[in-house]
């Protein structure tokens, strides 16, 4: 068939193979937009909250399944962990959680194409260096303004909550910035995705871990209130690192969509330009830290982290989703490969016609595994 | 579209931009350790805590029912007819202190007055893992016998460095009237090191109190 929407010929299933449209079916109309399926994961809606469909975009169902397992039972048990007071290990826990699920998925997916050291030096380790330096470089300056019990100066929010929280961001756009400038072939948005989460996790772990360094070499077991000790962890394990991966993962995919080379179908809103990208990110750190410095409290920092980084998925989801339908191509090698999203075999194009995922979402490896057409057939 | 190519870009500027700056940074990182829980509260080289009381003139401060007298470095932060807050800084934050009056009905005895003024400042909003330290033998405010408690907890603060912190309670009534003196501080008190803890300046700000 001829899809209503780009005019190219299409097999007559779900999805065009070309542009991602959501082809006609039972009377309803063609949909260029398809909302209802995220062209990373087109099982979720496009404003999914989901935290894992979205940073970790290359993953199967099957995978991101488990992910989402893992990540919900260890933060579960850092919590325990938390509630039982034994402070210094649930901070240390809470910290490395989700950046040793991230360097897992790098080598899961295969995000760094055969060149591991160099693509993870310029993400996690340059953001963990980096927010080591900038931990340890600000730490008694940030002390020195400090005013513990009281309601805090004018002078220690504008620099915690606004100057540190822009600095930090800056930094955390280092370690991709080097790739960018050194490694031209990574020119998809996921890669600049990946990129930016990652260097945002290497730098949460990092600060957590200086600005908790007087907790964490204290007493192994603390008193107090059991809560106090646990629902901060929330934060430092969960919110924080998923905010920094966030906001660095959503500018760096708006940065590498400009790079790819590859013309957009249409022409790109503005959502997905690095301006507003860039706007977005420094609004998602700041808001949420000044929000907590006026008020504050445990319960309420966990909400104003928890709505910023809610409000930053889904519009990471809405740029990735843009970029993928309007850039989509096909693989390029010209074979068949088995949909890790559907299970079908496909010929190698834009989007499954099956379940309408955007094949260069899905992990390198299972890119891979393609086979002339005719050989083992096709859709 | 713009492209991001290589050519023409300044590539150059912008990494050496970036290496002055990450070397200011490591220079910056590297210029004074952080503190760990063992050397709390004696980590810095230099000015260490408690605030030195300087060889200035006295302050009196005068406010409803009281006036009391104070030293630098402490400064007034804010204050009210009622009430006053003065901070000193140090080198792991500010010391500060409140004074403030209270009215109270004709037979509040002051470790009524102490347990509601604990009530109230010592919420988990700010604190984590608030422990009770045990009472200030011999309290009193401007000679006036009162009750005293003493806590410590760490700080609840984002994107900033956990502090552990101290605090003490006093509180004094007399008829309708009480006195309320709250010091929060990052400096241990219970430090072996008696040079290190602003208790000095504690007791010279409660004993200078004047009830009028």
């Amino acid at each position: 068939m001829t899809c209503p929407n780009c005019g190219r010929e299409t097999p007559a299933m779900r999805f065009c193979i070309h542009c991602g449209t959501a082809l006609p079916d039972a009377g309803q109309p063609f949909d260029r937009r398809r909302r209802h399926a995220f062209a990373a994961d087109p099982r979720e809606d496009v404003l999914h909250l989901s935290a894992v469909s979205t940073l970790f975009p290359h993953l199967n169902p099957t995978h991101t399944h488990r992910v989402r397992w893992i990540l919900l039972a260890s933060a579960t048990v850092i919590f325990l962990v938390g509630l039982g007071r034994l402070v210094p290990l649930s901070i240390v826990l809470a910290a490395l959680l989700v950046p040793i699920l991230y360097l897992i998925y790098f080598f899961v997916a295969e995000i760094h194409d055969g060149e591991p050291v160099p693509v993870l030096a310029s993400t996690f380790a340059a953001g963990a260096v980096l927010g080591v330096a900038m931990s340890l470089a600000f730490y008694r300056v940030i002390l020195s303004q400090a005013r513990v019990a009281f309601a805090p100066r004018a002078s220690y929010i504008l620099l915690t909550a606004v100057g540190l929280t822009i600095l930090g961001q800056l930094l955390m756009l280092v370690g991709p910035f080097v790739l960018f400038f050194t490694r031209r072939r990574f020119d998809d948005l996921l890669d600049g995705l990946a990129f930016g989460a990652a260097s945002g996790l290497g730098f949460a772990a990092a600060q957590s871990v200086i600005y908790s360094w007087i907790l964490i070499t204290g007493p192994f077991q603390r008193l107090g209130p059991a809560y106090s000790w646990a629902l901060p962890v929330i934060r430092i394990a969960l919110l924080v690192p998923l905010l920094d991966a966030t906001t660095t993962g959503l500018i760096c995919a708006a940065i590498w969509l400009r790079r790819d080379p590859h013309p957009p179908a249409r022409y790109l809103p503005s959502i997905t330009s690095v301006p507003v990208a860039v706007l977005l990110g420094v609004l998602g750190q700041i808001v949420p830290a000044v929000g907590s410095a006026l008020l504050g409290g445990p319960i309420l920092s966990l909400v104003w982290y928890a709505a910023t980084l809610g409000a930053l998925l889904l519009l990471a989801r809405v740029v990735l989703h843009i970029g993928l339908i309007e850039k989509a191509r096909p693989l390029g090698h010209g074979g068949t490969l088995v949909c890790p999203h559907c299970g079908h075999r496909i010929p190698d194009v834009a989007f499954c016609p099956h379940c309408g995922i955007a094949l260069r979402s899905i992990a390198r490896r299972d890119r891979r595994s393609a086979a002339p057409v005719g050989e083992e057939g096709h859709a | 579209m713009k492209s991001y190519s290589n050519r023409g870009y300044p590539t150059r500027r912008i990494r050496v931009a970036l290496a002055l700056f990450t070397v200011l940074l490591a220079a910056m990182a590297c210029a004074q350790p952080i503190p760990g829980a063992d050397s709390t509260p004696t980590p810095c080289p230099s000015n260490c805590p408690p605030p030195n009381r300087g060889a200035h003139a006295e302050h009196t401060l005068s406010l409803a029912h009281f006036r009391f007298s104070y030293f630098d470095p402490f400064t007034v932060q804010s204050s009210d007819s009622s009430s006053a807050q003065l901070g000193a800084s140090s080198n792991l934050g500010d010391v500060t202190v409140l004074f403030e009056s209270v009215g109270v009905s004709n037979g509040t005895t002051s470790a009524q007055l102490l347990s509601r003024v604990e009530q109230q400042e010592l919420t988990p909003d700010q604190f984590s893992g608030i422990q009770d330290q045990g009472p200030i033998n011999g309290a009193e405010i401007g000679y006036v016998s009162g009750a005293g408690q003493s806590f410590a907890a760490a700080t609840n603060q984002t994107n900033a460095p956990q502090e552990l912190v101290y605090l003490e309670f006093m509180a004094a009534t007399r008829g309708t009237v009480g006195v309320v003196f709250i010091a929060a501080s990052p400096l241990d008190p219970n430090s072996p090191d008696t040079k290190v803890v602003p208790n000095a300046n504690y007791d010279q700000m409660v004993n200078s109190v004047v009830w009028t």
